[in-house]
C-alpha cells in the first residue's frame, strides 16, 4: 500500500445531518442563519487548509491498511481499525467533494514513512498505540483548521470529521491496554502539525476558489 | 262516525319515546364530542389557534433579540452548567462506584472547568457570563429526566426511582455528553469568527471523547467499540452474544450505545430512554436536540 491513492471526487454519503427543523421541543421555527457575513463556501484562502487536511487522512488510511495487511482488524478486537480505516478514507473523499479539482488525492509520505514501523505488526495493542499517536496528532491540526477556515462549510465538515476521531481515539487508549487511564481516554495531548508554509499559503490566497455562498 | 282525527301521515316515530336506542345514542355522544372539540378549539385567546390536547408544555416564545455569539456563549455555558448540576446530583444518590464513579468525578471536574472557559470568552466578547444551568432545558428536560432515575417523591404524582438507578445513571450521562458534543458542532457554524469556532470545535472533540467513555462503560469493549450497522456497512461482522431470554411480559431493553456510532459527528437528537417500567412495560422516554432559538440564553436572561 505503498502507492498514493487518489480519493474519489465524490462526497462523502454520510454527511453530517442537518439540524432538526424544530429543535428542541418543535416550538419554533428552525434556527436563524448566523448572523456573521461568514461565507459557506471554501474560499480560495480555504483551498490549502482542506486540502492539508485530505493528505493527513489518506495518510492516515494508509497506515491502517499497512496495519490491516500484517494481519490486524480481522478479529473482534481489531475489527475498529477495519472501521477507522474506512471512516479516513470517507474524510478524504469529504475533502474532494470541498476542494473538487483542487484535491491533492495524495498522502503525506513523509509522514507514512516516520510512522509505518508502528502500524507494520500483527501486535494490536502495538498498533493502537501508534494509531492513537497519529489520531491525536491529527485531531489537533483538523482543530487548528477550524480555527483559519473561512467557510462554514469547511469548518463544519472537518469538526464533524475531528469528532468522530477523537472517539477513535478512546477506542484505541482501550486497544492499547490503557482503558483505565482517564487522560488517555478524555485528553488530546498532541500539538498540531499544520506547517507553516500551509498557513503563509492560506494567508496570501484572496482570489475566490469556488463559488461564494 | 266519530270526529275522531285522521290518521297522520307523517312517518312514526323512529323511536319509541320511552327509551333511546343504540343508534341514538352514538349520534348524542357524537354531536357532544364534536361540540367540546369545537369549544376547546375556541376557547383560547386566540381564537384562530387549534386547542391544546394532553399536558405538555405550553409553547415558549424567544425574545424579540438578535442571537449573537454572547448569547451562544452563555448558552453553550447555560448547558455545561446543567451537565455540573445533573452530575452533582448523580454523585450524591447514583451509587456509582468503582471506574464509573471515577469517570463521573473527572467528567464533572472536566464540565466545570468548561464552563469556567465559556464564561471567560462570554466576557471577551462583552458579554456577562450566565452561571446556572439552562431553565429551558432544565424544565423541559433535565429535571423530569432525572426523576425517573433517581425518583421524586415531591412530585405529583410522585415518580419512582429507576428499577436500576447505576444503569440508568449511565445511561443519562451518555446522552448528555451526546447532547454536548452536538451542540458544540452545532454552533461551529454559528459563531461569528474562526477563532469561537475553533474553541467549539475542541469542546466538540473532548466531548465526543466523553461520550465515547461512558459509551465503553454502559458497553464494555469489545461489543461496544463500534455500532454494528457502522461494521456492516464495511463489510465486517463480530459475533454477537445469544438475545437473553426473558419473559414475554418483561419491558424492551434499552438500546445499547457505542463508541463510535456514525462516520460523521450528528447533529440528531439524543434518544433518551430511563426509568423504571410502567403498568404497560414502558419505560420514560425522550429526545435531546441542541438549542434552538427558544432554549438559547439571551442577554436579558439572568440567572
Amino acid at each position: 500500500m505503498d502507492t498514493p491513492t487518489a480519493a474519489p471526487d465524490t462526497a462523502p454519503d454520510t454527511a453530517p445531518d442537518s439540524a432538526p427543523d424544530s429543535s428542541p421541543g418543535s416550538t419554533t421555527a428552525e434556527s436563524s442563519p448566523p448572523e456573521t457575513a461568514s461565507p459557506v463556501q471554501p474560499t480560495a484562502a480555504d483551498v490549502p487548509l482542506l486540502a492539508f487536511v485530505q493528505v493527513l487522512e489518506l495518510t492516515l488510511r494508509d497506515l491502517y491498511d499497512v496495519a490491516l495487511d500484517a494481519g490486524v482488524g480481522h478479529d473482534e478486537l481489531g475489527a475498529a481499525l477495519a472501521t477507522m480505516r474506512e471512516n479516513h478514507e470517507e474524510y478524504a473523499n469529504a475533502m474532494s467533494g470541498l476542494l473538487a479539482t483542487a484535491a491533492p488525492g495524495r498522502r503525506d509520505d513523509g509522514l507514512y514513512e516516520e510512522r509505518r514501523s508502528g502500524f507494520n505488526t500483527a501486535d494490536l495493542a502495538t498498533v493502537a498505540a501508534a494509531a492513537y499517536e497519529v489520531e491525536s496528532l491529527a485531531i489537533a491540526s483538523h482543530i487548528d483548521v477550524v480555527g483559519r477556515l473561512e467557510g462554514l462549510v469547511g469548518a463544519k465538515t472537518v469538526t464533524s470529521l475531528l469528532m468522530v476521531e477523537s472517539e477513535h481515539c478512546t477506542v484505541l487508549a482501550h486497544l492499547a491496554g490503557r482503558g483505565d487511564a482517564l487522560d488517555d481516554l478524555l485528553v488530546n495531548a498532541a500539538e498540531t502539525a499544520l506547517p507553516a508554509s500551509i498557513t503563509t499559503a492560506a494567508t496570501l490566497a484572496t482570489t475566490p476558489a469556488t463559488s461564494e455562498g | 262516525m266519530t270526529d275522531s282525527p285522521p290518521p297522520s301521515t307523517a312517518a312514526p316515530a323512529a323511536e319509541p319515546a320511552a327509551g333511546i336506542s343504540r343508534r341514538r345514542l352514538f349520534e348524542l355522544g357524537g354531536a357532544g364530542a364534536a361540540l367540546a372539540a369545537l369549544l376547546s378549539g375556541c376557547g383560547g385567546a386566540d381564537a384562530g389557534a387549534p386547542g391544546r390536547v394532553g399536558f405538555a408544555p405550553a409553547p415558549s416564545e424567544p425574545p424579540d433579540e438578535s442571537p449573537d455569539d454572547v448569547v451562544y456563549l452563555r448558552t453553550l455555558t447555560s448547558q455545561e452548567y446543567s451537565i455540573v448540576a445533573t452530575y452533582e446530583q448523580f454523585t450524591k444518590a447514583s451509587g456509582l462506584d468503582g471506574a464509573a464513579a471515577a469517570v463521573l468525578a473527572r467528567l464533572l471536574t472536566d464540565h466545570k472547568a468548561t464552563a469556567e472557559l465559556l464564561a471567560d470568552l462570554t466576557t471577551e466578547a462583552g458579554g456577562e457570563p450566565f452561571a446556572c444551568p439552562n431553565p429551558w432545558f432544565e424544565e423541559r428536560f433535565i429535571r423530569p429526566t432525572v426523576a425517573h432515575v433517581l425518583g421524586d417523591d415531591s412530585a405529583s404524582p410522585p415518580v419512582p426511582a429507576s428499577d436500576d438507578v447505576v444503569r440508568d445513571t449511565v445511561g443519562l450521562m451518555h446522552s448528555l455528553e451526546a447532547w454536548s458534543a452536538a451542540s458544540y458542532l452545532r454552533f461551529v457554524e454559528l459563531m461569528s469568527t474562526p477563532a469561537r469556532r475553533r474553541v467549539s470545535a475542541d469542546l466538540g472533540s473532548q466531548a465526543a471523547r466523553r461520550t465515547a467513555t461512558v459509551a465503553l462503560i454502559s458497553n464494555p469493549p469489545p461489543a461496544g467499540f463500534v455500532a454494528p450497522t457502522l461494521l456492516a456497512h464495511d463489510g465486517l461482522t463480530l459475533p454477537t452474544a445469544p438475545p437473553d431470554t426473558q419473559a414475554a411480559d418483561a419491558p424492551a431493553p434499552i438500546p445499547p450505545v457505542y463508541a463510535i456510532n456514525n462516520r460523521f459527528a450528528q447533529l440528531t437528537a439524543v434518544n433518551v430512554e430511563v426509568g423504571a417500567p410502567n403498568e404497560l412495560g414502558q419505560r420514560h422516554k425522550t429526545v435531546l436536540d441542541t438549542p434552538a432559538e427558544n432554549a438559547y440564553v439571551y442577554t436579558s436572561l439572568s440567572c
